[in-house]
């Protein structure tokens, strides 16, 4: 190729960027616009929240007492908490027992929970943040007490 | 224009066909992965099964789940480490996932990831402190 043939090949490629880039926000754009419109998602965490108090209550590992729905004190601790669910970095607890005069609360993935619990009322979180109170009965030193469990759990999105 | 200068532009156009082609291809790939629902039922299933999962766990005693999957869902399963994974054969970009919480108290078959093949159903048995996942295959 001479040097006149050169240059306006040089020419043509510089034209290309502004070109390439256009195109490449044209191309982002259809996908937003196609995107938005068909973006369809699941909302379960309200199904979450109600199997993982159910499993807290009812599953032997965690605190129940004997596969009864009644919370064992000796149980009520956070290293059976973190072995009967494995929570990863995906789900916080925050569990505050009441019975006789006693309060005792237990978390799990306190900084997740905590981002979690100050975005509550924002419209738009990456959490969402649920909440739950239920009486429970609680085995304590071979006896039965009634008492009250407040459950706050944060899913990250 | 003379004969050389003729050919130099028919290079270029070859060059701007060549990626509108790839353009139109990739385009019609995106908009039929949107209208086919094949994300969607991945999704779904990716969602249903941790939450299968997270119910077998939360059971007081012995329980077996048969999970029937539709015909018209070819589709590959990965279970294991805190994680369902739905997806097609060859189409990792495509996939979707879901968390699930194990329980560390009972023992279960995934190893490194279970993975079930175009299943017709996955069967789900924990008896005890013992989990087991295996997939049903109809001929």
């Amino acid at each position: 190729m001479n040097k006149k043939g050169t240059f306006v090949l040089i020419g043509e490629l510089i034209l290309w960027i502004p070109r390439l880039l256009i195109l490449v926000l044209v191309l982002l754009s259809v996908v937003w616009i196609l995107g938005s419109y068909t973006n369809r998602s699941f909302d379960t965490s309200d199904m979450e929240f109600y199997i993982l108090t159910n499993r807290l209550f009812y599953s032997k590992n965690c605190f129940s007492y004997e596969g009864k729905s009644i919370i064992s004190i000796d149980r009520f601790n956070k290293d059976i908490l973190g072995n009967c669910i494995d929570f990863k970095n995906n789900i916080a607890v925050n569990l505050i027992l009441s019975y006789k005069d006693k309060e005792i609360e237990l978390i799990a993935n306190e900084d997740l929970f905590k981002r979690g619990f100050y975005a509550r009322d924002l419209k738009r979180s990456n959490y969402d943040y649920k909440t739950r109170k239920n009486y429970v009965l609680v085995f304590d030193a071979n006896k039965i007490y009634s008492g009250l469990i407040n459950i706050e759990a944060v899913f990250k999105k | 224009m003379n004969k050389k200068g003729m050919e130099e532009r028919l290079y270029f156009w070859i060059f701007y066909f060549i990626i509108l082609i790839i353009i139109m291809l990739g385009l019609f790939n995106y908009i039929n992965g949107l209208t086919s629902k094949s994300s969607f039922n991945q999704n779904y299933l990716a969602r249903d099964i941790a939450l299968v999962l997270n119910t077998i766990y939360a059971s007081p005693g012995d329980i077996e789940v048969m999970y029937s999957i539709s015909k018209k869902d070819n589709f590959i399963f990965i279970i294991g480490e805190g994680i369902v994974t739905v997806r097609r054969v060859g189409d990792i970009l495509n996939e979707e996932s879901y968390y699930y919480q194990e329980d560390k108290f009972v023992e279960d078959n995934f190893g490194n990831g279970l993975e079930l093949k175009y299943p017709s159903a996955i069967f789900f048995s924990k008896r005890g402190d013992v989990l087991e996942v295996k997939g049903v295959f109809s001929s």
